[in-house]
C-alpha cells in the first residue's frame, strides 16, 4: 500500500515478521499502517513483530496511537512488538514527549531487536545487547 | 501543508530539528481543528498563517496561528488512547495559546527562537 508520502510492506525473517514503513505517519497514513500492523500481528506465527521505522521522517499523535494499540494487540496475542528506529529520532522523541516510551519499545538496530534479554526501560541501550 | 511549511522554513535557514518541531506542532494543531471542530461528515474551514519574526534579541522565531470556525470539543473521547496533540504542541514550541469562542477556536503558537540568520530579501 502506498500514499504519496507513505509506503508500507511486510517481509518475514526466520526470527520475526517485519513491517517496513517509510515516509510520514499522520492521521491519514496511520490508518494504512494500522491495518497492516493489525493483520500482521493477528496472522503471523512469529513471536516477534517488528516495525522497521528507520525511514520514517514524521509521526504525529495519530501515528503514536497506532503504535500504542499495536503494542497492546501484540501483548494480547502473546507476541513481542518492537519498533526499529535506526538513526531517526522522530519516533523515540515523540514517544518520550508523550510519555509512551515504556509502552512502545524502540531499538536502534536489528540485533538489539532480536536480543532475547528483558528489554530496558523502552529507550535505546546498546550496552549489554548481544550481537550475532 | 507540511511539505510547504518545511520548504518555507528551510528557505529561511531553519535547522532540521527545530523545523521538525514546528511542522509537528502545526500538524497537531490542524489535526485538532479537523477532528474536534467539526462533526463527522461536516465540512468546515481552517486557516494556517505563519510569520517569521525577529525577537528583540535578534533571534528568529516563527509565529503560527491556526484558526477554525467550529466548536471545540474536549479531548475526553479520543479514540485509541491517542496521546494529546496539545502535549506534543507544547513540547515542540515556546508557547501555545488557545482561545475558544462561540465562533470558533484559534491556536497561536510561537516556536523556540533560533540563532539569527541573514535576512533574505523576501523575509
Amino acid at each position: 500500500m502506498y500514499d504519496d508520502d507513505f509506503t508500507v510492506t511486510t517481509r518475514t525473517d526466520t526470527e520475526a515478521v517485519v513491517v517496513i514503513a517509510s515516509g510520514e505517519i499522520d492521521l491519514y497514513t496511520s490508518t494504512l499502517l494500522r491495518s497492516q500492523l493489525w493483520r500482521t500481528i493477528e496472522e503471523t506465527t512469529a513471536n516477534l513483530v517488528v516495525l522497521d521505522a528507520t525511514n520514517i521522517v514524521f509521526i504525529s499523535s495519530g501515528g503514536l496511537a497506532v503504535l500504542v494499540t499495536a503494542a497492546q494487540l501484540a501483548e494480547q496475542h502473546h507476541k513481542r512488538f518492537r519498533v526499529l528506529t535506526g538513526d531517526q529520532r522522530v519516533i523515540p522523541r515523540a514517544l518520550h514527549i508523550a510519555g509512551l516510551d515504556r509502552i512502545v519499545r524502540t531499538r536502534a538496530t536489528y540485533p538489539e531487536v532480536l536480543s532475547a534479554e528483558p528489554p530496558p526501560t523502552g529507550t535505546v541501550h546498546p550496552a549489554g545487547a548481544s550481537r550475532p | 501543508m507540511r511539505r510547504a511549511l518545511r520548504c518555507w522554513l528551510c528557505d529561511r535557514g531553519w535547522p532540521p530539528d527545530e523545523r521538525a518541531d514546528v511542522v509537528l506542532a502545526v500538524d497537531e494543531a490542524v489535526t485538532n481543528v479537523a477532528e474536534h471542530a467539526y462533526p463527522d461528515g461536516a465540512t468546515g474551514s481552517a486557516s494556517v498563517i505563519a510569520r517569521a519574526v525577529l525577537t528583540p534579541e535578534g533571534r528568529a522565531q516563527l509565529v503560527v496561528v491556526v484558526t477554525d470556525h467550529g466548536v471545540w470539543h474536549t479531548a475526553g473521547l479520543l479514540p485509541y488512547h491517542r496521546p494529546s496533540g496539545l502535549r506534543l504542541m507544547r513540547a515542540c514550541t515556546q508557547s501555545v495559546r488557545i482561545r475558544r469562542t462561540l465562533a470558533g477556536t484559534t491556536i497561536m503558537m510561537a516556536s523556540r527562537p533560533i540563532k539569527p540568520v541573514p535576512a533574505p530579501a523576501t523575509w
